[in-house]
């Protein structure tokens, strides 16, 4: 009954989700799209929401709960796509983790030991001078299309977890080179890149699922628009008879409905974060969180 | 409605650089000037000088003193040593009292935490609820 009002914030973007009974009210987002040549312009994003969201909460007389942001993506995707039990793929601009659910914890099966990989294609994108409008993720999935030849990279799975910075200063050395002497156009470079890692994460995915004998496989995250990674991700999952479950950029990319959704999840199970510990972190582990609402 | 007494020296044998500055507001113009003030204050303490720098912020009541003050007090400062923020509210002003090793980090903290503070005051005349 009550309706939850999810205030996010982690990074260039900025979303308000309202959220009843699981039905989203609204859910509007605004991103910043750094111009070129510019850093990347974030102030202290996370602390900003923070203080309207306590301003709020205390001006209305309303509980205030402080949500790990991972655990708001996986729960917003369980909502939108029905997914029960999930094994989640987690891929974003700052992270990167295969997470399956078991006795009141998310917990990390794989994870990305350097970069995300998102940040590998966004810093990809920038060594090529793809546009950051409307995001460099967006660019290189278009450009994809048109690749023709796969450019040999560097493959790097390491156990269950996954490693891209390796691969992203490989293309930075090669890149312009090969451009150059004609070897390969941008295209096949972003064809290549976009196979090799989606690659690197089908295959830390079904191993997880391999070892929990999830039948339901779900992508999260801003990299999980990529409509490439979800045929991928398909593929691997019909192969197994299992479901992928994936949501288009509403809900995958950063927004204020899944903090809501998170919220109401954490708030019915009795949670409410008092005010003096409603401090931000930037550490916070997806397994960190106990998830009371849940068997 | 508005005062400020504008930066000026307090003695002292601990902090003898310590400004002190007296700002009213609820109003978005009012921090831009407190932060204009804590700049000029900030930048006359030379290197390693213990400072001290305070600002007292009245509201239209206690309630949204003591909300400001749930809202801002909360965040730890994001470095770890070389700077220490009190907050607290008496009546309906919230005060603000700094101790800082270095001109440049105390002038980062101020800065920020004006910024915050004008995101409180937009936000309480957004979304007050209207007085019965």
């Amino acid at each position: 009954m009550p309706v939850v009002i999810g205030f996010e914030g982690s990074a260039n973007k900025i979303g308000v989700g309202i959220v009843q009974d699981g039905e989203v009210l609204s859910n509007p987002r605004r991103t910043y799209v750094t111009p070129p040549g510019q850093g990347p312009g974030m102030g202290a994003p996370l602390v900003t929401v923070a203080v309207v969201a306590r301003t709020v909460a205390q001006l209305w007389g309303k509980p205030l709960l402080g949500v790990n942001h991972c655990v708001g993506h996986i729960e917003m995707g369980r909502l939108v796509t029905g997914a029960q039990n999930p094994t989640v793929l987690y891929v974003s601009g700052g992270n990167t983790q295969v997470i399956a659910y078991s006795e009141h914890r998310y917990r990390i099966f794989g994870e990305t030991i350097d970069i995300a990989v998102g940040n590998c294609l966004d810093r990809f994108a920038r060594v090529l001078k793809i546009s950051n409008d409307p995001s460099p993720g967006y660019n290189i999935e278009q450009m994809a299309k048109k690749g023709q030849k796969l450019v040999e990279l560097p493959y790097t799975v390491k156990g269950m977890d996954v490693s891209f910075s390796g691969i992203l200063s490989h293309i930075e050395d090669v890149a312009h080179r090969m451009l150059a002497a004609g070897e390969c156009t941008a295209e096949d470079l972003c064809f290549s890149l976009q196979e090799t890692v989606f690659a690197m994460l089908v295959e830390i995915t079904e191993r997880a699922m391999a070892h929990t004998g999830s039948r339901e496989a779900l992508i999260v995250g801003g990299v999980g628009c990529n409509e490439r990674l979800q045929e991928m991700m398909g593929i691997m999952c019909r192969e197994r008879g299992a479901k992928l479950f994936a949501t288009d950029e509403r809900f995958c990319i950063d927004n204020g409905a899944m903090i809501a959704q998170a919220g109401w999840e954490m708030f019915q199970s009795g949670q409410i974060t008092p005010l003096e510990d409603s401090w931000i972190t930037q550490r916070y582990r997806t397994d960190e969180v106990e998830v009371a609402w849940r068997d | 409605m508005y005062s400020s007494t504008g930066a000026q020296q307090r003695g002292g044998p601990r902090f003898p650089h310590a400004p002190f500055v007296h700002v009213s507001c609820l109003c978005r113009a009012h921090v831009k000037e407190a932060r204009a003030a804590a700049m000029a204050s900030g930048a006359a303490a030379g290197p390693g000088a213990g400072l001290a720098f305070e600002l007292s912020i009245p509201f239209p009541s206690s309630p949204l003193a003591r909300i400001a003050l749930g809202s801002l007090a909360p965040d730890p400062e994001p470095r770890k040593g070389g700077i220490s923020k009190e907050l607290d509210v008496t009546e309906n002003v919230l005060h603000v009292r700094w101790k800082a090793e270095e001109a440049r980090i105390l002038r980062v903290s101020i800065s920020s935490f004006l910024e915050h503070l004008s995101l409180v005051v937009e936000t309480m005349d957004l979304f007050r609820p209207p007085v019965a």
